[in-house]
């Protein structure tokens, strides 16, 4: 009964946090004016919510468009404690959980100005799941029945089943989008519509221009709900080259950066103009195990079918030098299937300590021996040998395998690096092509990804878990999590799933990256948001005295 | 002269139906597909990949995919680029003319600069000023252009902030600015990635022209020209050059492939939407209509630069006569 639970502590937070954002308005005083230019290495594939899927595509449709409501900082997933409104000013729960009603901001407008009502709410549920549109992230409003306008600003949200993180899967995936400017399009052909391309929102900022692969132009919206953004635009400046992409901001021509990689610090200006910002992520990178034979998916792996050299191999890997090799400082061993910056993580967990004796101990009583002295350990007459596949798109990745290679040959463990490019690297993985890989993955703020990614493969789960390891008591425990509705139990049960993951080894958990944007120092910005950097920046600003030619242009805009 | 055309013509058509069938032939064999990455998250379910690849005709089997695809072919319909949410022609629409634009300003810069580097190694022959610079193109020539460009972008665009270090234009107001004060900009956001393609160009030319030059100076009219009193400049400016820069031109038609082929990465460092960095995008994406598209693209190119140049140097090359004494 998460509504009951719920309902009087989020009715208690919303109002605070309403006083709090009018006390914040009203303090928020500073500069405005200028353009920000962010330095991106990918371009955007589609900038409407339904059709975005890359990270970049994200970050221009959350300008573009506001959501009914937003997750807040500390990234609780469960019931709507945290939450911020945004489009919908209000919220409340019928008895059963069963339905949420939103209640409109009435002064949301779209950028060509006709207001925001609970029809475009409507239109945006039937976007995502009508399948003749072919949504990739429909799944995530399953438990969505229908949605209900008793009158234009009121948008009554129904659902077919309670769980703990409907209202996140809710507003987190489903975007209001303007009725009256797509509903003529026949949905077959919404994603091939050119509207789609100069999308109008609802957001902070709107569409000005987009040059593919070269640079995509925002303006600020003069006239949204909450008060105009602090900054006259943003443009986002494309080199697919990551040396230029740092050389951008080092050089001054562009004022952020997402992510500075560990070569970018060296570069870093000595009068500081350009500072690191480090925060939170969700990326964990790992070596995942296939535990059934490549070529007869039915029979198991003939060397990791058995948990003993999963965990001897484990136990063979300096983790610790592996992320100082690859990161430097800018990284740290991963605990298990999880980031620490998930609300479920937890340090205290046990690893499969380092331990080269205790591993060649322990392949040694597997009856893996080196007989001929060549250095690889063999087993009636089978080399201790397997491929490692390597997508070249990451160098990290690349580095990562190659000192992994040089690690485990210590223990008489020959590993073969099959480097091969991204798309052909995830076709591997997804047929199950591959003896081991290294993988790496962000996740999202709710934990239920998990369950894709290590669960059991079969109906509901196990969807990404390629290297098909199977284990009854993480399959319950994610199960059990996922449906308990106080976040003590959630993390209860999730410390007994994920210490089972760490123990069967299916993977060898290798490193987190520590993330630092880069920031120019004419550039004010506030904590970045783990799961979404861009999420704060209406409010950011650049500094007067440090404006730039470049900056005229969003003067002169609307 | 009409049966000359048709004859090339039919020889172009053939060369770019043979080409396409091959890209599309190679594109099926390689691994993963459009969506693989679009679609590569734990919350999409294996329909909606069906449904993506139905979408786009990538359920059919290829044989039948090919037939469709060479009907849509030969109507001169591109298809559509599903990495890109547009279709094909769009997509070359947009980004052609930027790459003629970087490849044109590179063939014309280093074909001036490497003539004039091989009269000026040809005038000092066997002293120190060919020596250095046969050794400069000897570099020009061996170094990777990728690498020239780094550095470019880091010395020239990024430390010492004389170029832009990439992009096709300023950000701000410009494109409120007169026409001039654009072409101005557009040059000076140009300047680094043809600048390197330039370098490269004008090394081979140089190399070839050189030796192309000595040959014709041993030649009996340079002879002649000498004995009525030419200086040695006019000697070969004006009758020297003529006879030797006619295989140079035709090295140029020769050279555009790989001139195209050396921009895929200097228009990735520079972040030069052009067609090399389309073609890189599609072939990762897995993106074959575009693939082909490009492809095609890029042959016609070779084959209309080789007619082109094969003319030119026609053109050019002085009629000696030939006849029997």
């Amino acid at each position: 009964m998460i509504n009951s639970a719920v309902r009087p502590a989020a009715a208690a937070v919303v109002a605070v946090l309403i006083v709090l954002s009018a006390a914040c308005r009203g303090a928020d005083t500073g500069p405005s004016g200028g353009v920000l230019v962010v330095s991106v290495g990918a371009d955007a594939n589609s900038i409407f919510p339904p059709f975005g899927v890359g990270t970049q595509d994200r970050v221009v449709s959350e300008l573009l468009y506001d959501k009914l409501a937003d997750i807040g900082p500390s990234l609780n997933t469960i019931g709507d404690i945290g939450f911020e409104p945004k489009l919908a000013r209000s919220w409340e729960w019928s008895r059963d959980s069963l339905t949420i009603t939103f209640h409109l901001d009435p002064r949301a407008r779209w950028h060509d100005g006709r207001p925001v009502t609970s029809a475009d709410v409507q239109y945006a549920f039937r976007v995502w799941t009508d399948s003749a549109v072919g949504v990739a992230q429909r799944v995530a409003l399953s438990s969505i029945d229908s949605i209900s306008a008793p009158d234009a600003l009121t948008a009554r949200v129904h659902f077919r089943e309670r769980t703990p993180a409907q209202f996140y899967a809710l507003v987190y995936t489903l975007v209001p989008l303007p009725a009256h400017r797509f509903a003529a399009i026949a949905d077959t052909a919404l994603r091939d519509a050119p509207e789609v391309r100069a999308p109008i929102g609802s957001g902070p900022f709107r569409f000005v221009s987009w040059t593919p692969r070269a640079r995509l132009e925002l303006a600020a919206n003069g006239a949204y709900y909450t008060g105009r953004p602090r900054l006259d635009g943003v443009v986002f400046v494309v080199a697919a080259q990551g040396a230029t992409v740092a050389a951008r901001l080092l050089a001054g021509e562009a004022d952020f950066l997402e992510q500075l990689a560990p070569p970018d610090f060296a570069q870093l200006p000595a009068d500081g103009s350009v500072r690191a910002q480090p925060y939170g992520g969700f990326d964990y990178g790992f070596v995942q195990f296939n535990l059934r034979d490549a070529a007869n998916p039915l029979a198991p792996h003939a060397l990791f079918g058995e948990r003993a050299m999963r965990r001897a191999l484990t136990m063979a890997v300096n983790r610790t030098t592996l992320v100082r090799s690859v990161f430097d400082t800018l990284g740290r061993p991963a605990i298990g299937p999880f980031s620490r910056t998930q609300w479920t993580a937890d340090t205290t967990l046990r690893g499969i300590p380092f331990d080269s004796a205790g591993a060649a101990h322990v392949l040694d009583s597997l009856g893996w021996r080196d007989a001929n002295g060549d250095g690889v350990r063999e087993r009636n007459g089978r080399p201790l040998a397997f491929s490692l596949l390597v997508p070249a798109s990451s160098r990290v990745r690349q580095t990562a395998a190659v000192l992994l290679q040089a690690q485990l040959k210590a223990v008489g463990v020959r590993v073969n690096i099959d480097q091969v490019d991204f798309n052909a690297w995830l076709d591997r993985a997804q047929r199950g092509a591959f003896d081991a890989l290294v993988g790496a993955v962000r996740t999202s703020p709710s934990p239920r990804g998990v369950r894709d990614l290590w669960g059991t493969p079969g109906p509901g789960r196990g969807a990404q878990n390629w290297g098909q390891w199977s284990n009854a008591t993480f399959d319950a425990q994610v199960d059990s999590a996922l449906a308990a509705t106080s976040t003590d139990a959630v993390r209860a049960h999730f410390r007994v799933a994920y210490q089972s993951a760490i123990d069967d080894a299916p993977a060898i958990w290798l490193y987190e990256p520590r993330l630092f944007a880069g920031v120019h120092r004419r550039l004010s910005v506030r904590a970045l948001r783990p799961d979404a950097w861009w999420s704060g920046v209406a409010s950011w600003s650049i500094d007067p005295a440090q404006r730039l030619p470049r900056d005229r242009r969003a003067a002169t805009t609307p | 002269m009409a049966r000359r055309l048709l004859r090339r013509f039919l020889h172009t058509a053939v060369i770019c139906a043979v080409v396409a069938t091959s890209v599309f032939v190679l594109m099926q064999f390689a691994p993963g597909d459009p969506f693989a990455t679009a679609l590569d998250g734990p919350d999409v379910p294996p329909s909606v990949r069906a449904e993506w690849r139905a979408r786009y005709g990538l359920d059919l089997p290829p044989t039948e995919r090919f037939v469709r695809w060479g009907i849509a072919l030969a109507r001169g319909q591109l298809g559509y680029a599903a990495s890109r949410r547009q279709p094909v022609v769009d997509v070359v629409a947009d980004a052609l003319p930027r790459t003629l634009l970087l490849v044109g300003t590179a063939l014309l810069l280093g074909f001036a600069a490497g003539v004039w580097i091989a009269l000026l190694q040809t005038r000092h022959h066997r002293r120190w000023q060919d020596r250095v610079l046969g050794a400069c193109t000897l570099v020009g020539v061996a170094v990777p252009e990728f690498l020239l460009a780094l550095v470019a972008m880091t010395w020239l665009g990024a430390r010492w902030h004389i170029f832009p270090v990439a992009g096709i234009g300023s950000l701000g107001d410009a494109a409120g600015w007169p026409l001039w004060e654009r072409m101005i900009d557009l040059a000076w956001h140009l300047a680094l990635p043809a600048g390197v393609l330039a370098l490269a160009v004008a090394s081979r030319v140089a190399r070839h022209q050189r030796a192309a030059l000595l040959g014709v100076m041993r030649e009996d009219f340079i002879r002649t020209a000498r004995a009525k009193g030419l200086g040695e400049w006019d000697v070969l400016r004006r009758h020297a050059l003529p006879n030797a820069i006619g295989p140079v031109i035709a090295l140029l038609g020769l050279a555009l492939p790989s001139l195209v082929g050396g921009a895929v990465l200097v228009e990735r460092i520079f972040g030069w939407p052009g067609m090399g960095q389309t073609l890189f995008d599609a072939l990762l994406a897995r993106d074959y209509p575009l693939v082909v598209a490009a492809v095609l693209v890029a042959t016609l190119l070779a084959v209309v630069a080789r007619t082109v140049t094969d003319a030119i140097a026609n053109a050019v090359a002085p009629r000696r006569a030939t006849g029997a004494m």
